[in-house]
């Protein structure tokens, strides 16, 4: 099995995007492998209420489609807060993305990738236009491992 | 260090009822002060300034300025959340023994300064449960069972 990344690393950055309600994703940083993410880490300016994760893949350039996701709950702001345990799909390129009720994400506004947004919650959604923004991204990031491959046993007979 | 179940992450997921556990510090714990944190208190009325329809800021730069500007309070945030996976006829003494166990190999891994995104791996793919109407709500009403109770199954570890 090798690891899967996703995402940008959750660390106190220079600005936030505020979830009341809204869905934010990266676009930097795609999953390097199609399997299961099992970890997410994020960093809240705001503490979150409702919050959900999910993978996500474009359909057309701003346009974005729900692959799996995982519902979180209430999160702390103010420091790193990491989740283990999940078992959410993911296939190589996929982005990683969050909604909640209220809340705040940490943001980089230049220097990367770029990243998508809309009000509102839309985990799940089907081919659903994002808004993007050239060079942001959020404090969001996950591993996860591809499954394992098919093993040859040698088999010793003793007689 | 205490092992709590967070209700707000309870759900049913792959015909299990799924749980949220959080792991906090305690002062004299190993790098406690890492989520010691202060955070900002939001004024009952909120954001003053300009909002879209959806209730967020027009201009993020001032609903920037206007969180950095608000008194803050400390909180002690968890070190470590993680889910697990139980059958809706779960015992008390089994979802008791998954916090303690949990807590003893999350703050191990803190403890030892290690990545727990890197190093936690999960046991191999689990078995999905039974998908039936009937198995479905009974999760339901198991998780909403567990909601109700979830302070009584608070573990607090001596070091």
């Amino acid at each position: 099995m090798a690891l899967i990344t996703i995402g940008e690393t959750a660390e106190d950055r220079g600005s936030l995007l505020n979830l009341a309600p809204r869905t934010a994703v990266n676009k930097g940083s795609p999953a390097s492998g199609t399997g299961t993410i099992t970890s997410v880490e994020m960093w809240l300016n705001l503490a979150g209420e409702d919050i959900e994760v999910a993978t996500f893949y474009t359909t057309d350039t701003d346009d974005l489609t729900t692959r799996d996701s995982e519902a979180i709950g209430s999160v702390a702001s103010g420091s790193k807060q990491t989740f283990s345990g999940l078992d959410m799909d993911v296939v190589t390129g996929d982005g990683l993305g969050i909604a909640g009720s209220a809340g705040a994400i940490e943001r980089a506004t230049f220097g990367y990738d770029g990243a998508w947004w809309i009000d509102g919650d839309y985990i799940p959604c089907t081919s659903q236009a994002f808004n993007w923004l050239s060079g942001d991204c959020y404090s969001l990031y996950g591993t996860g491992e591809t499954p394992p491959t098919a093993g040859r046993s040698w088999g010793v007979i003793i007689g | 260090m205490i092992a709590k179940i967070e209700p707000t992450g309870i759900s049913v997921r792959h015909g299990k009822v799924q749980l949220r556990l959080s792991f906090y510090l305690e002062p004299g714990d190993a790098r406690y002060e890492e989520h010691h944190v202060q955070v900002p208190v939001i004024p009952p009325e909120g954001y003053l300034g300009e909002v879209d329809t959806e209730g967020n800021p027009v201009d993020e730069n001032a609903y920037n300025a206007w969180i950095e500007s608000l008194p803050k309070v400390w909180q002690v945030n968890p070190f470590h959340n993680h889910f697990v996976r139980v059958s809706s006829d779960a015992t008390d003494m089994e979802i008791a023994n998954l916090l303690r166990d949990s807590l003893a190999e999350f703050y191990g891994m803190w403890n030892r300064g290690e990545d727990i995104m890197k190093v936690w791996k999960a046991k191999g793919r689990e078995v999905v449960g039974d998908m039936s109407a009937e198995n479905i709500q009974r999760c339901e009403l198991k998780g909403l069972d567990i909601v109700k109770r979830a302070s009584a199954f608070e573990h607090r570890e001596r070091r």
